[in-house]
């Protein structure tokens, strides 16, 4: 009984990851939680996961084109403009 | 006339309704029919440039590809009807060449990608499932939330998610960044609900060690 709810970390954190997403079955879930209240490697694992997506969420990117860019743009769409 | 006064005797709020989608029409209309090729590049260059980079992390891969989507622009310009906005219209043919490159580039990795249980994770786990020494996730200490709120770590982030292998990245990217639904990122990519589940796994195993090395260390 208690060998069928043992899983390794290994499984765990495979577990952790889908919990993000989808609902786990109970089955899965109370294995998870057993887990990471044992393991503490595990549970610093869910949490710094979790804390990772919150932050990959604000990243935003400052992206610009360069003058030089736009002007190289411009011109391009200018000849194909002439040529149609 | 007539008809319209009859009928919104008896049902005014329907009335109502049906005159206010018809003046929007019309409005959306005459607002959106016009196309100036002449101001893409100044109006649209830098919002494509960015929405295309958030997907693909690679700023000359993105620049080519806001390019492919003025020059797809301009010959079908003749066929644009004006239903969406020149803004929308724009974003909507980057959109489908994004899919095109994500496709592309994951059919020929994910092809090529061994999904067999003990890949990549291995240099995480041994063959117990237990954490090696390298890959175990320390302490990060009570103040780590307020350590993530920093600008040098935005760029560590970056940095780290560019170092993941191109397949992880990319539905790694899909799924947090772009927020998409997993179902649509394994049509979209054409790989199945196991595999999708094995990458971001692993994108979340390797992300974590990254930032652990070079920031929490």
């Amino acid at each position: 009984m208690l060998k069928k709810i043992m899983i390794t970390c290994k499984e765990a954190t495979l577990l952790s990851s889908k919990s993000e997403e989808t609902k786990l079955s109970i089955g899965d879930l109370v294995k998870l939680k057993m887990h990471l209240t044992m393991c503490k490697v595990c549970a610093n694992f869910d949490s710094q996961v979790k804390l990772l997506m919150e932050a990959v969420k604000m990243i935003d990117s400052d992206v610009n084109l360069t003058e030089e860019e736009k002007t190289e743009l411009k011109r391009m769409l200018n000849d194909n403009m002439n040529n149609n | 006339m007539f008809i319209i006064n009859f009928r919104c005797n008896f049902l005014p709020s329907l009335c109502v309704y049906v005159l206010l989608i018809v003046q929007k029409k019309i409005s959306l209309y005459m607002e959106l029919k016009q196309i100036d090729e002449t101001k893409w590049v100044d109006n649209y260059s830098d919002k494509l440039l960015r929405f295309a980079y958030s997907r693909i992390r690679d700023r000359e891969t993105a620049l080519d590809l806001v390019q492919d989507t003025f020059l797809s622009a301009l010959k079908s310009v003749d066929s644009f009807k004006g239903e969406i906005s020149e803004k929308n219209w724009l974003f909507l043919i980057l959109r489908n060449k994004i899919i095109d490159y994500y496709r592309k580039q994951a059919r020929s990795m994910v092809t090529n990608v061994d999904f067999s249980e003990n890949n990549d994770d291995d240099s995480h786990f041994d063959e117990n499932g237990v954490w090696k020494k390298s890959s175990v996730p320390n302490d990060w200490g009570i103040d780590a939330h307020t350590r993530i709120e920093n600008q040098e770590f935005q760029s560590i982030l970056q940095k780290c998610l560019s170092k993941l292998k191109e397949v992880q990245r990319i539905v790694f990217t899909m799924k947090y960044i772009n927020d998409e639904e997993s179902e649509i990122i394994c049509k979209e990519l054409e790989i199945n609900s196991n595999n999708y589940w094995v990458i971001i796994h692993r994108a979340k195993l390797n992300l974590r060690k990254c930032i652990e090395l070079n920031w929490f260390s």
